[in-house]
């Protein structure tokens, strides 16, 4: 055998223990391995099932998280046609409000021609009252003024009694006289001759009766008063009623207590001379 | 003609101990396998 024969041969043995070495190491640390591969594969079964129940209770979540949406989304929804429903209601609201502050102004403006015309009748109340006081003391016055002309009423009154007295004491003095005239044989009745003196005193009748002429021509009337009146034959009368003159009358005959009279036609006015018509002696 | 060796039966006895080794790695090898089917 040469030398590289001899160097194979070495180091085949060394190979052939290395190899050994190898597989006794191998089959000494296998059982390590298997129980470090059981324990590995267990971990992995563990992890497996853990990712396996992790998966489903992510599943789980994902769905109820889907179903927390779709809820979200309905409250979503129903919010919305609430914000909506609100929105529509605040802007009746606000129109409603609207209205409101327009009648608000509307009865804050009317107020205000209330006020002032308030203040317009306190015026005129014033006003009045001012008048009132001044008619008052004008009524006053007035009644102090009736009072002066009642006071005057009585005065005159009094002097009435007195003329009527005076009156009176004429009366007996025209019968004295009367009778004085008896007693000298004179008739105080008969006519005065001469002129005829106009009355003096003023006298008052009424009219009984008017006859007319057949050629109606001439008004006759008939007086209530005569010579106890102091009327005369020839003496001029005054024919009148209550809407005003009527005309003039000439006495033609006189008796004591009625006479007779004619018309002065140039006199009369447009009516005609009735019964009840007033006739005096001096306008 | 074989060539004259001072120790001629110490590589061959170097030679069956590699085999044996060999032999013997081999088992121990087909051992650890047969484990694992």
């Amino acid at each position: 055998m040469n030398v590289v024969g001899k160097m194979l041969v070495v180091l085949q043995l060394c190979l052939s223990l290395l190899f050994v070495c190898f597989a006794g190491a191998t089959y000494s640390l296998q059982g390590q391995w298997k129980e470090k591969a059981e324990t590995a594969q267990k971990k992995f079964d563990d992890l497996n099932r853990s990712s396996q129940s992790s998966l489903s209770e992510h599943e789980r979540e994902l769905q109820e998280a889907k179903t927390a949406q779709a809820n979200a989304e309905r409250e979503r929804d129903e919010s919305r046609s609430e914000v909506a429903a609100a929105t529509e209601r605040a802007n009746t609201a606000d129109a409603l409000l609207a209205e409101v502050r327009q009648e608000r102004d509307k009865a804050i403006a009317e107020n205000l021609l209330a006020a002032d015309e308030a203040e317009a009748r306190r015026t005129e109340a014033t006003a009045a009252r001012t008048q009132i006081s001044s008619l008052t003391s004008t009524l006053a016055e007035q009644l102090e003024e009736i009072r002066a002309r009642e006071n005057e009423l009585v005065e005159a009154k009094a002097e009435i009694r007195s003329y009527a007295a005076a009156e009176r004491q004429h009366l007996s003095e025209l019968a004295r006289m009367s009778e004085l005239l008896r007693y000298h044989k004179i008739n105080p009745n008969d006519s005065v001759t001469g002129d005829v003196p106009q009355l003096a005193e003023k006298v008052d009748g009424r009219i009984v009766d008017r006859r007319q002429n057949p050629d109606r021509t001439q008004e006759y009337v008939r007086l209530t008063i005569g010579s106890n009146d102091g009327l005369e034959e020839g003496m001029v009368v005054f024919i009148y009623r209550k809407d005003g003159y009527v005309c003039d009358a000439q006495i033609l005959e006189v008796s004591p207590n009625t006479a007779a009279a004619v018309v002065i036609e140039k006199t009369r006015q447009s009516t005609a001379v009735k019964r009840g018509d007033y006739v005096t002696t001096q306008l | 003609m074989s060539q004259p060796n001072s120790s001629p039966g110490i590589y061959d006895g170097l030679m069956m101990v590699s085999l044996g080794a060999v032999i013997l790695a081999i088992t121990l090898l087909v051992m650890t396998l047969s484990s694992y089917s």
